[in-house]
């Protein structure tokens, strides 16, 4: 009951806020295949939502916890296990609150023409080879991570 | 005139020429470097004790834990500040946890060798099925899929990654409690000082508290010998006021009191110099034993005093001389005994018993002491008396009761100081990190490829057991596993699955290394285990590695002939077992010397003789009706009859008078004052002593009250 109103409000207050929305471009290299997705994402001083839509499929990001919800199902995942989602979370808040120390613990930062270079740091650097962005004042003119597997994401916010 | 005013100053400075000679040859030879608090230096020499010592060397055993209270930002940031701190102390790195990369291509290259093939999953595979589920997978992660190239099909058993170990925010965790940081210690820290210097350092950066615990097995180290010390310090304070007390109360002759702790200092000095060249390390409880054993000396200095030797011309006191060569010669028999602590024992009390004897029988009657009165009367006699015949009937009964009680302790960690508070925070860190008991054997084998296979066979016998090395492959294992691999139909498997997998889209040769192996041996040397990050060292023409078993399983792995404990309990006990022979053969070879001894000296006083040696040794062995006997109390025991045989020989003797009993009574004073006061100590190997001395002092002085003799009773003083 009380996930449920803590839940209740947050979507709630997330009505408040404005939301960020972004194209994904998801490049797969064992099948050689891209998917396109569309989303929004909602920033919070205490958690972060990200949203598909079309895919039904949500995730909130609290302090202690990712909540996922597919459809109808929800599921509570912890950070420790979804080390992706953690880093793309933190990606985002650090990208959008203009805090790019905060990732100084699992990235080395450069920048190079308006573009910052994050070269990770183990054990993400056996899966993320290099992230690269740029942003334009507020926008996010690209959020590019490129993988090991030769697989990467691009993601551009909506003018 | 001038001549003899000359030789009596020098008489009287002689003694302090003597002490600081001896000060600046402790001094020179660093002689205090060789004392040790740590309790394997109470093991005899073995191969077992030496592999202890190895095993101090590896770097396993040299972490620091530190976590802090609370998932906030405020602990993540107190953490990081620690660490930042911490890194700075010399010798102090901070555990990365990253995977040793080469440790990690290794398992990579060699996967199918370390790996089992999962039940029936060859037999029952279905390839269409498997690449479904991998492309559903790969489409729908969130992220990025990351599929296993080497075996896609989830053919193999998979690596359990310990699950003590968490991560929250990029740091390490703690369960239930907060984050926590790892510190390796340099594995080149060997000594008590630089084990002190890392311990000061890390406390004057923590103060610990309820919010921040921090600890190390080599705290143990540092606090216990510390307690150890401040102990025996509080005790020798303790020990000396006793002895000012007796010479101010009793004495009274400030000179004689200077002269003696002059002597008894030079005599502790000069066993500690001597004892030092022989072994390069002496245990703390020696040199604790060592000076208690050198205060029994007083007793010559006594008898000869109240006798007068030091202030009328007088023969030779024979009965002194024949109570110290008998306690030089139990000692010395003792020594043959191949126990190092019982050497360094009967060693120091033989070199400081002996320079104590030759100064307060030879250099204090040429000093010259003026004998003054006390206001103390000796003991009065009862008017009740017991007749040796009885005491010793009733002290013989009493040791056979008391021996089939007897039990004996031979855990040597029962003797070390109960660091509760240390215990506690070891427990909270094993508690959080769901470690179990484990305890650490040492592996040895004559080659690293039987190393490895020694490893591996632990490995399977006990799977939740932590064996670094049980991850290689050995020698011998890799042709059977060679065999095995290619009786399976993996070549058709990887065939097939690089048909189908285009048929799914997957793209042309992307399995292209499934399901390949190595067909080369892998060779091992010193250096590519270093690599490796796993702790292997060469011991004389062998090689060891550690292994941490489950301790509930101790019976079944010590069946293992390559296995080395390390438990001191068990090393202790084997090497008593050993001993056993030799314990027994000099023991009673002892006691034949001490009864050729009082009989030789006393003759037909000899059962008054008997009386002071059976009945202090049958009072303190009615101890075992409370307690179990540890080694210190059985040594104790030693030495009790060794100033059991001084008072018996002292009171047997023929021309025995009021003098005799002043002299056997100051003795018991200063044995107090010398033994006794360690019944005061909390750590249990000085309380075992303190508690034996006690005891044997209160039978001594009942038999100087009780005790029927014929010649001096008729005098009734």
């Amino acid at each position: 009951m009380y996930r449920i109103l803590v839940l209740f409000f947050i979507f709630t207050l997330s009505g408040w806020c404005e939301p960020i929305h972004f194209k994904e471009t998801r490049y797969i290299n064992a099948l050689q295949t891209t998917l396109y997705k569309e989303g929004w994402i909602n920033i919070h001083e205490d958690s972060l939502e990200l949203h598909y839509p079309k895919e039904k499929k949500s995730f909130l990001f609290t302090r202690d916890a990712i909540i996922e919800k597919k459809g109808e199902e929800e599921k509570i995942l912890t950070y420790e296990e979804h080390l992706g989602l953690t880093i793309f979370s933190k990606l985002i808040k650090s990208i959008y609150t203009n805090q790019p120390d905060e990732l100084k613990e699992f990235f080395t930062l450069k920048k190079e023409k308006g573009i910052t270079l994050l070269i990770p740091n183990e054990p993400i650097s056996n899966s993320v080879d290099t992230i690269e962005y740029k942003k334009n004042h507020a926008l996010l003119e690209f959020l590019k991570i490129n993988f090991t597997n030769e697989d990467w994401i691009n993601i551009v916010e909506n003018k | 005139m001038k001549i003899g005013s000359i030789s009596l100053k020098i008489n009287n400075s002689i003694n302090l020429l003597i002490l600081l000679f001896l000060i600046v040859l402790v001094f020179a030879f660093d002689s205090f470097k060789s004392i040790s608090t740590q309790l394997h230096t109470l093991l005899p020499k073995s191969e077992q004790k030496e592999l202890l010592q190895e095993f101090n060397a590896f770097q396993s055993t040299k972490k620091i834990l530190l976590s802090v209270k609370g998932f906030d930002e405020n602990a993540l940031n107190t953490i990081k500040k620690l660490e930042q701190t911490l890194i700075q102390i010399e010798a102090l790195s901070l555990e990365s946890f990253k995977p040793n990369s080469a440790l990690e291509k290794y398992k990579k290259e060699y996967r199918f060798y370390i790996h089992d093939f999962q039940d029936n999953t060859i037999e029952t595979l279905d390839i269409n099925t498997q690449l479904e589920s991998l492309k559903s997978n790969i489409l729908n992660a969130d992220f990025s899929y990351v599929v296993d190239q080497q075996d896609p099909l989830n053919l193999l058993t998979k690596e359990k990654k310990p699950d003590s170990l968490s991560f929250l925010n990029g740091h390490l965790i703690l369960k239930d409690y907060g984050y926590l940081s790892v510190f390796n210690l340099d594995s080149s820290l060997q000594s008590l000082q630089q084990y002190e210097h890392i311990y000061d350092s890390i406390h004057t950066v923590i103060s610990s508290n309820e919010e921040i615990k921090v600890f190390s097995p080599i705290f143990y180290f540092v606090e216990n010998s510390r307690m150890i010390k401040e102990d025996v310090n509080k005790i020798i304070f303790f020990s000396t006021l006793v002895l000012l007390a007796l010479y101010i109360l009793i004495l009274r002759n400030l000179k004689l009191l200077l002269n003696t702790l002059m002597t008894l200092t030079s005599s502790i000095l000069l066993a500690l110099l001597l004892t030092s060249f022989i072994f390069d390390t002496l245990s703390i409880f020696v040199i604790v034993f060592g000076i208690s054993i050198s205060t029994v000396a007083i007793d010559y200095m006594f008898h000869h005093y109240v006798h007068h030797h030091y202030n009328e011309k007088k023969a030779f006191n024979k009965e002194v001389f024949l109570g110290m060569i008998t306690s030089l010669g139990a000692f010395f028999i003792l020594s043959f005994i191949a126990f190092d602590l019982i050497k360094q024992l009967c060693f120091f009390a033989i070199i400081s018993l002996l320079f104590s004897y030759i100064q307060f029988a030879f250099l204090y009657p040429k000093i010259g002491f003026l004998q003054k009165n006390n206001s103390l009367s000796t003991l009065r006699k009862s008017s009740v008396t017991i007749p040796p015949k009885r005491i010793i009937v009733f002290s013989l009964v009493l040791i056979a009761l008391s021996f089939t009680y007897m039990k004996f302790d031979s855990n040597l960690e029962n003797l070390d100081v109960n660091n509760t508070q240390l215990k506690e925070t070891e427990a909270f860190f094993n508690r959080h990190l769901t470690l179990e008991k484990n305890i650490p054997v040492l592996i040895k084998a004559s080659s690293i490829d039987e190393l490895i296979s020694h490893a591996r066979t632990l490995k399977k016998a006990f799977p939740k057991a932590n064996i670094p090395l049980s991850i290689l492959v050995d020698e011998k294992e890799f042709p059977l596993k060679k065999s095995a691999l290619k009786n399976k139909p993996l070549d058709s498997i990887k065939m097939q699955l690089e048909e189908k997998a285009s048929l799914f889209g997957f793209q042309k040769n992307y399995f292209i290394n499934a399901y390949t192996y190595p067909l080369e041996n892998p060779n091992y040397s010193l250096e590519t285990l270093k690599r490796l990050n796993l702790d292997v060292l060469p011991y004389k023409n062998d090689f060891i590695t550690y292994a941490y078993l489950p301790e509930n399983k101790k019976e079944a792995f010590y069946a293992y002939g390559f296995l080395q404990n390390l438990s001191l309990k068990d090393m202790f006990e084997k090497s008593l077992v050993a001993l056993y022979n030799e314990l027994i053969f000099y023991g009673v070879l002892t006691m034949a010397f001490i009864v050729f001894m009082v009989v030789f000296s006393t003759k037909r006083n000899y059962l008054i003789s008997f009386c002071y040696i059976v009945f202090p040794l049958s009072i303190v062995l009615s101890l075992s009706f409370l307690m179990s006997f540890n080694i210190l109390h059985l040594f104790m025991m030693f030495i009790l009859l060794s100033i059991s045989i001084d008072f018996g020989i002292y009171m047997a003797a023929k021309n025995i008078n009021k003098n005799s009993y002043k002299a056997v009574l100051y003795s018991l004073l200063s044995t107090f004052a010398g033994f006794g006061v360690l019944v005061f100590s909390h750590i249990n190997a000085l309380f075992s002593i303190g508690i034996i001395a006690t005891l044997g002092i209160v039978a001594v002085t009942f038999l100087l009250i009780l005790l029927k003799r014929s010649s001096y009773d008729a005098q009734n003083i």
